[in-house]
């Protein structure tokens, strides 16, 4: 589903008018990302928690040339999902 | 910095920031929320803009070992869910550290830079005032190695390369052991500012390695220019000697010629009968010149014609009329006999003047013609 579509369903379940509905989904990503660029976590029970992550620099090689790179620290942003999403993405029938 | 927010703090801020009240704010995010994790548990894709994509991505079936037991066993197959936040995102989280890009190294270089890393983080393992004591240290010591290195020749330059190699090959013996201790640190303990002191250090240590190389380059090719430029003048030098001056060379030769001598009395005689009666055997004009002082040197171990000249008249260059006086006692005007008794002729005999440039060029003229006849 893409975000069109996302916020088209939002619109229906709330009933709030499509000016109002992506204002408040840009605002909750705004609020996120700003959240996540001061380190804070944003934990929504039911659904996950976004989590700013350190990540060590460390050395690669690369596969094509074989050439061992240095590649910087880094910061993310990473997903854990809450435990209901997990089971139920477990229960999921089995792929293919 | 490191704070949990959760819905109702996530709600507030909405609320704010839109001007919609919380209540309804509370009731979109319920909303947003729900609808996101119904679409992901139907094992769909999501992609929010502004966010990123949620995608439930499947993990084969594998096989793997109970850690007490030791029984191997079969992890079934099942989906889990990756979140890929999205550009914008991405580079507004990593801002801080968005200066730095991937770096081929060449291997020594990179065995460097992992020792480095090591040493790094075992020191901001142990406090990090200590790391930024360390930090002073080197900034105060890097600019005495630079004079070192300023001072230092090729050769200096080339053994120091070799010390270096050896280090490496010491870091690659450490490096084993160490690493043991870079892997059990965990990511989270270490402090965000850690790293980012670590990450200064690396940089400043790259940043001095190349201003080194640089320093050296420079001197290199500075000495080489010193040393062409001395060649070129020693050269220049050399070709104005041998063209314009001929008679100060053959000069030297005589001076640094010495006459093999014994010890012996020198004694300086002013008797001007025995003069006069010597003179008069040998030359016919000198009798005008006996009564004009004329003055007896005995030749004795260290004392040449030219030291006689330079003595009697001022310059040694005038060696060459002591030598026409005397001729008929010297075979060899660079080698003469000790005890030789010389007679110093009068400088007016021969227009001697040191102070007259013409008279000493006319000297070495005369000395020139002598020495090669």
């Amino acid at each position: 589903m893409d975000s069109k579509q996302f916020i088209d369903q939002l619109q229906q379940q709330t009933g709030f008018d499509k000016k109002q509905v992506t204002e408040l989904v840009a605002g909750i990503n705004q609020i996120i990302r700003d959240r996540a660029v001061l380190m804070d976590i944003v934990s929504i029970q039911g659904f996950g928690a976004f989590e700013p992550r350190k990540k060590r620099e460390r050395i690669s090689v690369s596969p094509s040339t074989g050439k061992r790179m240095l590649i910087p620290p880094k910061m993310t942003v990473i997903f854990k999902p809450s435990v209901t999403i997990k089971n139920r993405l477990k229960d999921l029938p089995g792929h293919e | 910095m490191n704070e949990k927010l959760n819905f109702n703090e996530l709600s507030a801020l909405l609320s704010e920031q839109t001007g919609i009240a919380k209540k309804e704010t509370d009731r979109f995010l319920k909303a947003y929320f729900s609808l996101a994790t119904t679409v992901i548990t139907r094992g769909e894709m999501l992609k929010i803009s502004g966010l990123g994509t949620f995608k439930p991505v499947w993990v084969a079936d594998r096989t793997s070992v109970n850690v007490q037991t030791g029984e191997s066993f079969k992890i079934a197959g099942h989906y889990k869910l990756s979140f890929v936040p999205e550009k914008v995102f991405r580079e507004a989280v990593n801002a801080p550290f968005s200066c730095f890009e991937t770096v081929v190294l060449p291997d020594d270089e990179m065995r460097i830079e992992e020792e480095e890393m090591v040493q790094n983080v075992l020191s901001s393992e142990r406090s990090e005032s200590d790391d930024l004591e360390g930090v002073d240290s080197v900034d105060r010591i890097a600019p005495e190695v630079a004079d070192k290195e300023r001072k230092k020749s090729d050769a200096v330059l080339v053994s120091e390369g070799e010390q270096e190699r050896r280090s490496v090959i010491v870091s690659d013996e450490n490096k084993n052991g160490d690493s043991v201790v870079v892997t059990t640190d965990s990511e989270g303990a270490e402090t965000e500012r850690e790293r980012m002191e670590k990450e200064r250090q690396q940089r400043e240590r790259s940043q001095r390695r190349n201003s080194i190389l640089k320093r050296v380059a420079f001197f290199l090719l500075l000495s080489c220019s010193v040393a062409i430029g001395y060649v070129l003048y020693l050269i220049y030098e050399q070709d104005r000697i041998f063209n314009v001056d001929d008679q100060k060379e053959t000069e030297w030769t005589v001076v640094q010629e010495p006459i093999t001598v014994a010890p012996a009395d020198s004694t300086k005689q002013e008797n001007p009968s025995f003069v006069g009666e010597s003179d008069s055997v040998r030359e016919p004009d000198l009798p005008k010149e006996i009564d004009q002082k004329p003055i007896k040197e005995t030749i004795t171990e260290g004392v040449f014609l030219t030291k006689l000249a330079l003595k009697h008249f001022g310059n040694k260059a005038f060696w060459v009329y002591i030598y026409l006086e005397n001729k008929n006692d010297i075979p060899n005007p660079n080698a003469i006999p000790v005890g030789t008794e010389l007679i110093i002729p009068a400088a007016s005999k021969y227009g001697i003047d040191a102070s007259d440039s013409a008279s000493v060029a006319k000297a070495k003229a005369l000395a020139d013609q002598m020495l090669n006849r």
